[in-house]
């Protein structure tokens, strides 16, 4: 259940990868990017530290059955 | 350089170190901090997001001496004294109910906003089994984390994130210090100090899953993988409870994550698949009694087929009351709670909310004297009581205790650098491996074994299976590969895990009854009134001693 974030919205500041307590995401040439969707645990902290509001979540099925 | 060299170079030395910067660590560094001595923080994660409070919390539980007789010291001691608990009158008393008003005062200083009843007092609710509404609300929940971690920052307290820590060091069974690697770059640290508080968590996770099969998906954080357990119980100290420690709650199907407690105490009704409310015939409170007779009430109504589903029913709550609910509480829980709901079209006034019986998760409590030191000297627990409040307070008296005791040493004590050598080999070996298997293929079978044979329902010869299981796959471990750092971190989250689960097991093939934890025996499916104490872990000569305290 990983972090969808809208990259042209996305400033490259780097919060959302600072942020995570998992080290979901990781910071590459071309933004944030999310290297280990299945270890996220939803917990938000991306979104609450991305100053431009461009973090939004997409539950798998597996959370909606 | 040798390798021994490049060790000793870069020893950090510290009065006190705090291990975890949840809660808890806050709490301890903070206290130890304002008392003077030189405090190193460590943490696995980081600090603005690390703990069970990274991702909000909506409740805080404090008395406020208000009058009536369930708002007084009093009424927590006795609600909390249980000779279960292991905790004495003392220490709630002094741990954590008398630093409830400094805890407050830190909360509010950092900007932490309350929730106000429209005549301006606070706005307080009950939470399992309570007898008083001893639980403020928080507004603005999801930033908790943050801001505590401004105030430990501007405190001066040298904070370590990234640090995986491995492994205790002790010097004539005395604290001594600790060794762990950056999760990011794989460097490998070591830490001297005079004093250690342990601030890890009273719970950990990835042993069992929940109906969703994602072991990340869990109520509690999913990074906790037993270091609170396997550090100090390797390094000598005893360990309470260690078998009806485990827990679990009702969540929200298919969604990790607590909140059972507002929703509850607000007057929701569990009902069956059959449009039962149940929760009678197994608590006089029905919704609202201890945790553990929810579970075990929804699991024999599940046993009896009449469930799974299982939903919390709010329809009937006043629309304010829901609203505020649904919209205010539960996202402080966690950050992502109204995401979900959106997804699912989960409306709280509408119709009820299915949930599930959550996984289990690992539990238990290092043993502790009234001033917060365990049995190994020199090691103090963080971790005594229960949620935010009881963390940060019992963190910070903890931190209080160790930074005096700490003010009293002179010296450090000598570390044994063979042991730091033979650790770093220990631990960064996966990365070193030519050729191996990924530590995938390891972790799931730990979960294969505890789901099947560790459950809610257990036997003697489930559980020795089970060890038996769990005794095979710890032969694995030494083949496991990592290609970095980030699988080097989980290939030694995945060791933790192995030895919790056979610490966890051998406890409780010891205790022959059901029903003061979470499991039930169905060899012994009644509580035997002998068993109503503590059972006390610890290691000798590299064997798992167990005593009833």
């Amino acid at each position: 259940m990983p972090p969808v974030i809208d990259m042209n919205e996305c400033t490259h500041c780097g919060s959302c990868v600072e942020d995570c307590p998992g080290y979901v995401l990781a910071m590459t040439d071309d933004g944030p990017s999310v290297v280990y969707a299945d270890e996220c645990w939803h917990c938000g902290n991306c979104r609450i530290s991305c100053p431009v509001g461009c973090v939004s979540y997409e539950f798998p099925l597996s959370a909606l059955v | 350089m040798t390798l021994e060299d490049s060790l000793l170079d870069h020893v950090i030395e510290s009065d006190v170190i705090v291990l975890g910067s949840g809660a808890a660590g806050c709490g301890a560094a903070m206290a130890a901090k304002s008392k003077g001595a030189s405090v190193t923080l460590i943490d696995k994660g980081k600090l603005e997001s690390s703990g069970c409070l990274g991702g909000g919390h909506d409740h805080f539980m404090a008395i406020l001496h208000s009058g009536p007789e369930t708002d007084s010291t009093e009424a927590v001691v006795n609600f909390y004294k249980n000779p279960m608990t292991g905790l004495s009158p003392k220490v709630i008393e002094e741990a954590w109910v008398k630093m409830m008003p400094t805890a407050l005062s830190i909360l509010q200083e950092v900007g932490v906003e309350f929730v106000l009843n429209p005549d301006g007092s606070l706005m307080r609710t009950v939470g399992f089994g309570q007898p008083g509404n001893w639980w403020i609300n928080i507004k603005n929940g999801s930033i908790v984390k943050r801001l505590l971690a401004q105030k430990v920052r501007a405190m001066g307290v040298n904070v370590v994130d990234s640090m995986m820590v491995t492994k205790l060091l002790t010097h004539d069974n005395q604290i001594a210090g600790c060794v762990g690697f950056n999760v990011l770059d794989g460097t490998f640290h070591v830490f001297r100090a005079k004093k250690i508080i342990s601030a890890l968590g009273n719970v950990s996770t990835r042993g069992w899953t929940n109906s969703s099969n994602n072991p990340y998906n869990a109520f509690f954080s999913p990074y906790n993988t037993g270091s609170q357990f396997v550090l100090p119980y390797a390094a000598g100290a005893k360990i309470l409870n260690i078998d009806i420690g485990q827990t679990s709650t009702l969540i929200p199907k298919g969604f990790g994550a607590p909140g059972m407690n507002g929703i509850n105490s607000m007057g929701a009704h569990e009902l069956n698949a059959l449009g039962e409310r149940f929760m009678g015939k197994y608590d006089p409170m029905m919704e609202n009694g201890p945790r553990v007779n929810q579970i075990s009430g929804t699991y024999q109504e599940l046993v009896e087929g009449k469930g799974p589903p299982f939903y919390m029913d709010m329809t009937h709550f006043d629309k304010k009351d829901v609203q505020h609910l649904q919209y205010v509480l539960m996202p402080g829980d966690k950050e992502t709670y109204l995401d979900y709901c959106e997804q699912r079209n989960i409306d709280f006034a509408r119709e009820p909310l299915e949930v599930e019986i959550s996984e289990l998760a690992f539990g238990g409590l290092l043993q502790t004297n009234d001033n917060m030191e365990t049995s190994l000297r020199g090691l103090y627990n963080g971790c005594l009581f229960f949620s935010f409040s009881g963390s940060i307070c019992g963190g910070y008296y903890a931190g209080l205790h160790a930074a005096e005791a700490a003010g009293a040493m002179d010296t450090f004590f000598d570390i044994d650098q063979s042991e730091l050598m033979a650790e770093q080999g220990r631990v960064l070996r996966p990365l070193n491996m030519e050729k191996g298997i990924s530590y995938k293929e390891v972790e799931g079978p730990i979960r294969q074994v505890m789901n099947y044979y560790m459950g809610y329902r257990r036997n003697h010869e489930g559980m020795q299976t089970a060890l038996d299981r769990m005794n095979f796959i710890e032969t694995y471990l030494k083949r496991i590969k990592a290609a970095n750092n980030h699988e080097l971190m989980k290939a030694n989250e995945t060791a933790e895990l192995v030895q919790i689960a056979k610490l966890t097991i051998k406890a409780c093939m010891q205790r022959k009854e059901s029903g003061r934890g979470f499991f039930r025996r169905s060899d012994y499916p009644e509580m035997d009134p002998g068993l109503a104490t503590p059972l006390v872990a610890w290691q000798e000569n590299n064997e798992p001693k167990f005593e009833w305290r």
